[in-house]
């Protein structure tokens, strides 16, 4: 036998096949035994799953589901075809008032939930939602079939450029992204253009208070980057420096978001689609009604048209030389980004705030356009051909009384060893107090623009003569502000004054449209005239050279010896400055001011906020 | 002996301060310099009620102004921290009109506004030398603060130094 074992070629295959055969059921059975010992984890439990402190409307739309799931078990599928809610980021509007119908009560909520696949960082759908008092109605905004939107549109309410980016703003709030590329045509159809980047820039979701057919009237206003070579007429000069190879436009959509009208109250089964229904969302008939039913399924699961990206590498070719150019764009680079992130985590203290003005600041921190007011400090220096330096730029937010001023911008105090500009900005509480949002927003605005021009000019003028400033080669725009304080009094460069007035021109020279675009994208675009934001951004301009050329007489009432009169005399501003717009602006801005009927900004509720 | 005429100086200087009425010397190089100055600016209106010039406020110009310890005291003991007083000139001065602050909002058209609100001036280095607070309003979000020094030149002020202390 021994001799058989050790000798025998059959022998020691027979041994080898006996220990892989012993081998592998020890090992298969130790992962039965771990396979057992893990509780199977249940996907449609944890899509019910909710964070602490929810909406209590993100709650009954749970229940809701839940109880249908428990009927129909359709969520296993539906999350491999949509992905997990995120209810966290629920968006929760309260609807303001009660139809004629009385369907549609004060108390009743519109939803707007992300859905994400799982491991996958990218809103893949949405779930739209109603819930009033005796039930709940929903839609599904289904990211993987654009093509099916743009073939149904009018049935569906939406087509597939306004579901993608729909989906990009959602995208925005869960992952911060803001710049996205365009894999599918199909998901950016209808512009006539093959549409490589997208971004939105603001969106306002109004909640339907008329119907239940109507979740969501929604506007929403966008970025498109359009390669050359693709048809269109406008391409790049040679040489010109603006030219990053892609063309630049900015369009905004409006649609309404449906709701299913199948159900009754409370009525968790719902009609069977209409033939050929492939799924989808919006309003209207054959939608998908998101809870399928037999052999009925919403989505394909395939990722969207789109995909978060960051801005391709030739897109800043020309970034350094773009000079005032960058005041035409919101576009920055990625290191520009990323030194904007620095300072709003960094260089801003706002502890001197109260909460509801804090509000009001954060917002402009946090748009999904992105940080507004970091941007337009990057693009003061970039104009200049200057490296961003608002990391060396710290500024503290106040409110106190502060008399007849709105707001104040003072502490002024460069440290010529580190380069740090530290400076205070102060509210007027009284005024702060009752102004709309948007009155507070721009004075924000303006005072920060403010506090950054003065950092410039203490940080160009630090260790230089007055020859060496003359010297420098500064953009343009740059030269008005700084180069006309020497060129008006040389004595004063080296002391600390900062003539208001300087940049307030600068202000209205180049800076209007931007500061206009910003309150805009504050306020969400929703006001239909979008020559009220420019008017609000000549707040506080009354004292500069554009302003005192068209009220020579200012401010004496009525305007007299005004030259320009008729609205083709724009003398390159963006609007032309007549009398009767004069008068329009102050009245704009007053009616801010004191939040009265005519303002178009929200008033402080009780309690201070918005 | 020069410390006190240097008192009984600043004590001239504030009574004639508080536009009492008083043909003083002090009040009259004070005329001078709120005239002179007041000239240099396009504003017509002027606030009668003053804005204080606070130790607040000069800190704001410790860091560009060496002033000597004998300015420096000078200025202190003169300077009015919290209380505003009242301009005294009839109807017009300087070619300025001075209002209260409820005529003023009265005179304008809210948001836009136009006028100055100064302090008093503070003589010191012997009243060869002064300094003022301005406040130029012009509406919403338009003004500015303003500290200026100044030097008498026989008849004349000069701008010494100006420092922009806050900008709206």
């Amino acid at each position: 036998m021994r001799k058989f074992i050790s000798n025998s070629p059959l022998a020691t295959v027979i041994i080898i096949s006996l220990i892989t055969l012993i081998s592998s059921i020890l090992v298969n059975a130790c992962r039965k035994f771990d396979h057992q010992s893990k509780p199977k984890i249940d996907k449609a439990e944890r899509f019910l799953t909710l964070p602490p402190n929810v909406h209590p409307a993100v709650k009954r739309v749970v229940e809701k589901i839940r109880r249908v799931n428990q009927r129909t078990n359709f969520l296993n599928d539906f999350i491999s075809r949509q992905g997990f809610a995120r209810w966290d980021k629920a968006i929760v509007t309260g609807t303001k008032s009660v139809s004629i119908a009385g369907r549609v009560n004060a108390e009743d909520y519109c939803l707007l939930i992300p859905l994400v696949m799982e491991d996958q960082e990218q809103v893949h759908g949405a779930i739209g939602c109603k819930v009033t008092a005796d039930s709940v109605f929903f839609t599904l905004l289904d990211g993987s079939q654009p093509e099916s939107y743009n073939a149904d549109s009018t049935v569906k309410g939406l087509n597939g450029r306004e579901l993608s980016l729909t989906l990009m703003y959602l995208d925005s709030l869960v992952f911060g992204h803001n710049f996205f590329h365009i894999k599918d045509s199909a998901a950016f159809a209808g512009l006539g253009k093959n549409v490589k980047y997208a971004r939105p820039d603001s969106i306002s979701l109004i909640p339907s208070s008329t119907s239940r057919m109507v979740i969501y009237q929604v506007w929403i206003c966008y970025t498109v980057w359009v390669p050359p070579h693709h048809g269109q007429v406008v391409g790049c000069d040679p040489g010109d420096p603006n030219c990053n190879d892609y063309d630049e436009e900015v369009h905004c959509d409006y649609y309404e978001l449906g709701g299913d009208n199948g159900y009754e109250i409370d009525d968790d089964n719902p009609p069977p689609p209409s033939d050929g229904d492939s799924g989808g969302g919006g309003g209207g008939s054959d939608l998908c009604r998101f809870f399928p039913i037999d052999g009925h399924q919403c989505g394909s699961g395939n990722p969207p048209g789109w995909t978060p990206s960051y801005y391709p590498n030739n897109f800043f070719e020309n970034y350094a030389n773009q000079g005032y150019h960058h005041f035409e764009t919101w576009a920055l680079s990625s290191e520009d980004y990323e030194k904007i992130n620095n300072w709003r985590l960094n260089n801003i203290d706002t502890s001197g705030l109260d909460s509801c003005r804090q509000l009001i600041l954060n917002k402009l921190l946090n748009n999904v356009s992105g940080n507004l007011l970091g941007k337009i400090l990057t693009k003061i220096d970039r104009a200049n051909n200057d490296p961003n330096n608002i990391e060396k730029f710290n500024v503290k937010y106040h409110i106190k009384p502060l008399g007849l001023v709105v707001a104040e911008t003072d502490s002024f105090h460069y440290n010529s060893n580190t380069g740090v500009f530290s400076v205070s900005i102060t509210l007027d509480s009284v005024i702060a107090h009752t102004a709309t949002d948007i009155y507070v927003a721009g004075t924000i605005l303006h005072e920060t623009i403010h506090a950054y021009m003065a950092s410039l000019l203490y940080r160009i003028k630090n260790g230089v003569t007055v020859g060496q400033l003359q010297a420098m080669t500064y953009d343009s725009l740059f030269n008005e502000y700084v180069d006309t304080l020497v060129a008006t009094n040389e004595a004063l460069l080296n002391s600390a004054f900062i003539n208001s007035q300087y940049q307030h021109n600068y202000m209205a020279n180049k800076l209007l449209s931007i500061i206009a675009d910003a309150i805009g994208l504050f306020e969400g675009n929703t006001i239909s005239n979008t020559r009220y934001y420019w008017f609000l951004a000549w707040k506080g301009l009354y004292q500069t050279e554009p302003w005192k050329q068209h009220w020579p007489n200012y401010p004496a009432q009525p305007i007299s010896g005004a030259p320009y009169t008729t609205d083709d005399s724009t003398r390159g501003l963006k609007y032309a400055l007549t009398p009767s717009r004069l008068d329009s602006i102050l009245s704009s801005i007053y009616n801010e001011r004191v939040a009265n009927a005519s303002a178009y900004g929200h008033p402080p509720a009780p309690g201070g906020c918005y | 002996m020069k410390l006190f005429l240097q008192a009984i100086s600043i004590s001239v200087f504030v009574t004639g301060l508080n536009c009492n009425g008083q043909k003083t010397q002090s009040k009259t190089a004070e005329y001078n310099f709120l005239e002179s100055v007041l000239r240099s600016h396009e504003e017509k209106i002027v606030c009668s009620k003053t804005v204080p010039l606070t130790m607040n406020l000069l800190e704001n110009i410790s860091e560009e102004v060496n002033l000597s310890a004998r300015d420096s005291v000078d200025i202190q003991k003169q300077i009015n921290y919290n209380n505003s007083s009242i301009f005294n000139f009839k109807k017009s001065f300087a070619g300025k009109t001075f209002l209260d602050d409820s005529a003023i909002i009265k005179n304008f058209r809210p948001p836009a506004y136009r006028y100055l609100k100064i302090s008093k001036p503070i003589f010191f280095n012997g009243g060869s030398k002064a300094i003022i607070f301005i406040e130029e309003h012009c509406g919403d979000l338009c003004g500015s603060g303003v500290i200026e020094i100044y030097r008498k030149d026989q008849q004349s002020y000069m701008l010494l130094f100006r420092k922009t202390v806050w900008i709206s």
